[in-house]
């Protein structure tokens, strides 16, 4: 069938989604093993029958919905206000130099301070309402996604210019017309991976000061001992990143189907 | 002469002050004409079409077009280069018209009509109408330099710029090529002035052969080609092709084995044996 010696050798879908099954299987059962047969204390880990009594508490009460709905509005406003702001820039940093020797030292030196230590900042200056956890997941997001989108933008190929300059376009005919066109994949894919980061900087800002959200929920839990609940919204936000990369990348290939195996030049 | 070349040179900036990539360099074209320039690799001969292309400025010296002088790149010189260069996101039709889309390009509804079905028809000349709607990474080597080579007559420039246009691609293919370069130049009257280091190639094609060496890129010799056109592949073996293509070589091969004895005085024997390998 295979061997573990295949190195760096391709494998039939049917073997790799076999071999996810039966990780997530494995660990499932380690999970029910642990739980039910009584070595492992609840408080520490939780029963799949304490987490989904948990859910579905949380569910009918209407409190889940509240949360989820509270924290996709955060990260939606915060992450949308961060594409807009960080495409024309990453455009205008990838396109001229002397923008880039503007803002790229700033945001390389900006982009190691982490985003947790900005909060008591925030706090000071935005206060504790909506908008801070929105500021918090900008700050987070839009400082890397210049800087990724600027990259992208640099990595378009210099020739595609050429052909465009000897058929008579103009520097702005060019950026709209090649230097785009030929960096939305990249672009799409800088914000797929940003949208992780901004679930990430919602947690911890939620965790912080919120009264509402899928972050308040599992401190509070926490507060009161109730780890099933940490575990449900653990699985939701997990669930929720991962269903986000999908999303994404589905639309991706379905948008710019050009990009697949294509063998350049 | 529809194209000048007048005391033409380029200098780069380099470690000990100026390296002189182009010294003195004087040439025309006529109208309907086909030009080959052939040399050693870092004879400059790319750096002239890349100037004439206005792609890079001159550090001296002149170049006309129609009398006057060209100035930064545009559609009355096209240009192929030696990797097709299409874009990935557009359709064949989409990556030959594409010039067509630009404001300087721009023309009235009719002509754009007219210029649009003639796209169409230099597809189908160069076998590629069935791929009208396929994306780039559909094709083959051939087929994109091909489109590529479309792309740049669409918006009928006045002289077709080829920088190694065939240098990439397999030995076949090329013939393909060279047969279908031919065929399209007597059809669309192009004048073309080509790059390339294949002799055969330069002979085959060409109305006039320019001779370069290297350090500084001069030209050494201007070879006229007097094969009967239409061409084809089989004239390679006409006395008059063995004869040209074996004057060009000895004209590029006096010229290394000069720079060798030369070296042999100034440099000692090691980079000379070297560049006699090469040879």
């Amino acid at each position: 069938m295979f061997s573990l010696s295949a190195f760096r050798q391709e494998i039939p879908p049917r073997t790799y989604w076999m071999a996810v099954a039966i990780a997530a299987a494995g660990v499932a059962l380690l999970w029910c093993v642990l739980t039910y047969g009584g070595y492992v204390t609840p408080i520490f880990l939780p029963s799949p029958t304490d987490v989904w009594n948990a859910a579905t508490e949380l569910c009918l009460s209407g409190v889940f919905a509240a949360d989820f709905g509270r924290s996709c509005c955060r990260v939606f406003g915060g992450f949308v206000a961060a594409i807009i702001v960080s495409i024309p820039i990453g455009m205008l940093m990838g396109n001229f130099r002397i923008i880039e020797a503007a803002i790229e030292p700033f945001l390389a030196f900006v982009r190691y301070m982490p985003v947790p230590a900005f909060i008591p900042l925030i706090i000071l200056y935005a206060g504790i309402d909506e908008f801070s956890k929105m500021l918090v997941i900008f700050i987070g997001t839009a400082v890397q996604m210049i800087i990724m989108v600027s990259d992208v933008v640099k990595k378009v190929a210099a020739d595609f210019c050429k052909v465009a300059l000897t058929l008579g376009a103009t520097p702005a005919e060019i950026a709209r017309k090649v230097v785009w066109r030929a960096s939305l994949p990249g672009i799409v894919d800088v914000c797929r991976i940003n949208l992780g980061w901004a679930w990430t900087y919602l947690i911890v800002a939620e965790v912080l000061a919120a009264n509402q959200g899928l972050g308040f929920r599992i401190i509070k839990a926490q507060h009161l001992l109730n780890t099933s609940i940490i575990f449900f919204y653990l699985v939701v936000i997990g669930a929720l990143g991962l269903g986000c990369d999908i999303a994404f990348r589905l639309s991706s290939a379905r948008l710019f189907p050009w990009t697949r195996e294509y063998l350049g030049a | 002469m529809l194209l000048m070349i007048e005391t033409l040179t380029k200098s780069y900036p380099s470690r000990d002050g100026q390296s002189l990539a182009l010294a003195e360099i004087n040439f025309g074209i006529e109208e309907g004409e086909f030009v080959s320039l052939v040399g050693p690799s870092g004879c400059g001969k790319s750096t002239i079409l890349t100037l004439a292309a206005g792609l890079i400025p001159p550090s001296t010296g002149r170049i006309t077009l129609d009398g006057s002088t060209v100035g930064r790149a545009g559609a009355d010189r096209g240009m192929v280069f030696q990797q097709a260069n299409l874009f990935p996101w557009l359709t064949v039709f989409e990556n030959v018209t594409f010039g067509l889309t630009l404001k300087a390009n721009r023309v009235s509804r009719n002509d754009e009509r007219v210029l649009l079905a003639q796209a169409d028809s230099l597809l189908q000349a160069v076998g590629l109408a069935v791929f009208r709607d396929h994306y780039p990474r559909q094709l083959s080597g051939g087929m994109r330099q091909r489109a590529a080579l479309v792309r740049a007559l669409v918006t009928r420039p006045r002289i077709l710029l080829m920088d190694e246009p065939f240098g990439a691609l397999d030995a076949q293919t090329r013939e393909e090529m060279q047969e279908l370069l031919m065929h399209l130049c007597r059809r669309q009257g192009t004048t073309v002035l080509f790059v390339t280091h294949d002799v055969e190639e330069a002979v085959l094609l060409s109305d006039r052969v320019l001779v370069m060496q290297a350090h500084p890129g001069t030209i050494i010799a201007e070879v006229p080609v007097s094969l009967e056109r239409p061409r084809h592949l089989d004239m390679r073996a006409d006395p008059i092709f063995v004869e040209l293509r074996a004057h060009i070589f000895d004209l590029l091969h006096h010229r290394i084995r000069k720079d060798v004895s030369q070296m042999v005085v100034s440099n000692g024997t090691a980079e000379a044996e070297n560049r006699l390998r090469q040879a």
